[in-house]
């Protein structure tokens, strides 16, 4: 009953971001609310993670964070628009646990298996990649609206530079996590979280 | 065939060298420098290839020798401020190459623990993933080097997209060549002509899977 519940506020908070990020107009973060929900609504992640107390609030907190990163933070589409880089760091967040859950996700669909040091670095490659693309769809979307949606180099340098140190922090933070759990897994066939 | 790996890339040194001497003339301290980086760093699949250690296949080391010697091409002709394109193109390029490497360190990986399985779909877009997290960490190179010692290595947020959408291409472009060829090839023969069994033990030992 209390997973349901949380399945439902979940897919509330989501449906709420991908409706703020439409009405904005930012592409990219509309492309992440609803990457976000159809991982959300697949059987593995169903099973696997609202199974579990802890993966479920996790998941529920980042999708808050990520609600209110949309509502509080930039206040036009843009990549860089932010009252401080602080602000970016909710979304970094969002990308990170996302990448992260849709490689336990597709792992565990394709029938792979990794170990825990091969998962965080994946992981951090591939948020890295997704960051840094930002740019160039908000960049040029906006020149074919004609808006400026990144400012400028060096604000959008900082910003990468920001995100790529928090996604190090996070992927040493989840290592951690998953070293001190290495009996409580997740994706008990894919992810070797003890190793 | 180990001495058509060699030949192409004591050919890149070469021209390398004659760039170098040229840049030296002309007093040009950040063309020479890369030049002269750019030797050292072909001397490290050289040493491999003399020792028998992580012997590359032919068009990985083709793509290394070509990417340092257009980039040294580039500095000595002036071509990256007298044209638009020609960063795309090296950036295009060495995306494939860095791709290829990622490449490589990703089946040796996959061959070779036991404890790993990637679902072969997967490859070509860890492949792509590997190209633009690389080219993320060279454009932070770039910027804190314009920023601490004032070099223009960067030229604009203009550029700066263009690289990262030649190397979105790039890292495609080998996605899609990595998948071609494992539908063809077998991993375990690659891995066997790369003779990593010794840092795959070495690497055993340290990491333990």
């Amino acid at each position: 009953m209390a997973s349901k519940a949380a399945y439902i506020v979940l897919l509330l908070l989501i449906g709420a971001a991908l409706f703020k990020a439409l009405l904005t107009g930012y592409l990219f973060w509309s492309i992440i609310a609803t990457w976000i929900l159809l991982i959300v609504m697949t059987p593995e992640f169903v099973s696997a993670i609202l199974s579990r107390g802890r993966p479920t609030a996790a998941t529920v907190v980042v999708a808050l964070l990520f609600v209110i990163y949309l509502f509080l933070g930039p206040a036009r589409a843009s990549v860089t628009d932010l009252n401080s880089m602080l602000w970016a760091i909710p979304g970094n967040m969002t990308i990170f646990g996302l990448v992260m859950v849709t490689l336990l996700v597709v792992n565990e669909r394709g029938h792979g298996h990794m170990v825990r040091q091969f998962l965080m670095v994946v992981t951090l490659i591939s948020y890295m990649t997704l960051v840094l693309i930002q740019g160039p769809i908000d960049h040029y979307l906006g020149l074919m609206v004609g808006a400026m949606r990144v400012p400028g180099n060096t604000e959008f340098m900082q910003y990468y530079m920001l995100s790529t140190a928090v996604g190090i922090a996070l992927s040493f933070a989840m290592a951690r996590y998953m070293r001190r759990r290495s009996y409580s897994m997740i994706n008990p066939g894919g992810v070797d979280w003890g190793s | 065939m180990r001495l058509n790996r060699m030949s192409l890339l004591v050919a890149s040194a070469v021209a390398l060298a004659i760039m170098f001497a040229i840049s030296m003339m002309s007093g040009d301290s950040y063309a020479y420098n890369t030049e002269l980086f750019s030797i050292l760093l072909l001397a490290i699949p050289a040493w491999c290839i003399a020792r028998g250690v992580i012997v590359l296949p032919w068009p990985i080391l083709l793509g290394i020798g070509l990417s340092l010697v257009l980039h040294s091409l580039g500095l000595v002709t002036d071509l990256y401020n007298n044209t638009d394109w020609w960063d795309n193109i090296t950036h295009f390029i060495s995306g494939i190459t860095v791709a290829s490497l990622a490449a490589v360190v990703l089946i040796v990986v996959i061959v070779s623990s036991k404890k790993i399985r990637v679902p072969t779909p997967w490859i070509p877009f860890l492949i792509f993933a590997s190209v633009l997290a690389m080219e993320g960490v060279w454009e932070m190179l770039e910027f804190t080097m314009d920023m601490i010692i004032g070099t223009s290595m960067q030229h604009g947020l203009s550029d700066t997209m263009g690289d990262i959408v030649a190397n979105s291409l790039s890292g495609v472009v080998a996605g899609l060549g990595f998948a071609y060829y494992i539908s063809r090839a077998s991993l375990r023969e690659l891995v066997d002509d790369l003779r990593v069994e010794r840092i795959v033990e070495w690497s055993r030992r340290t990491f333990p899977d």
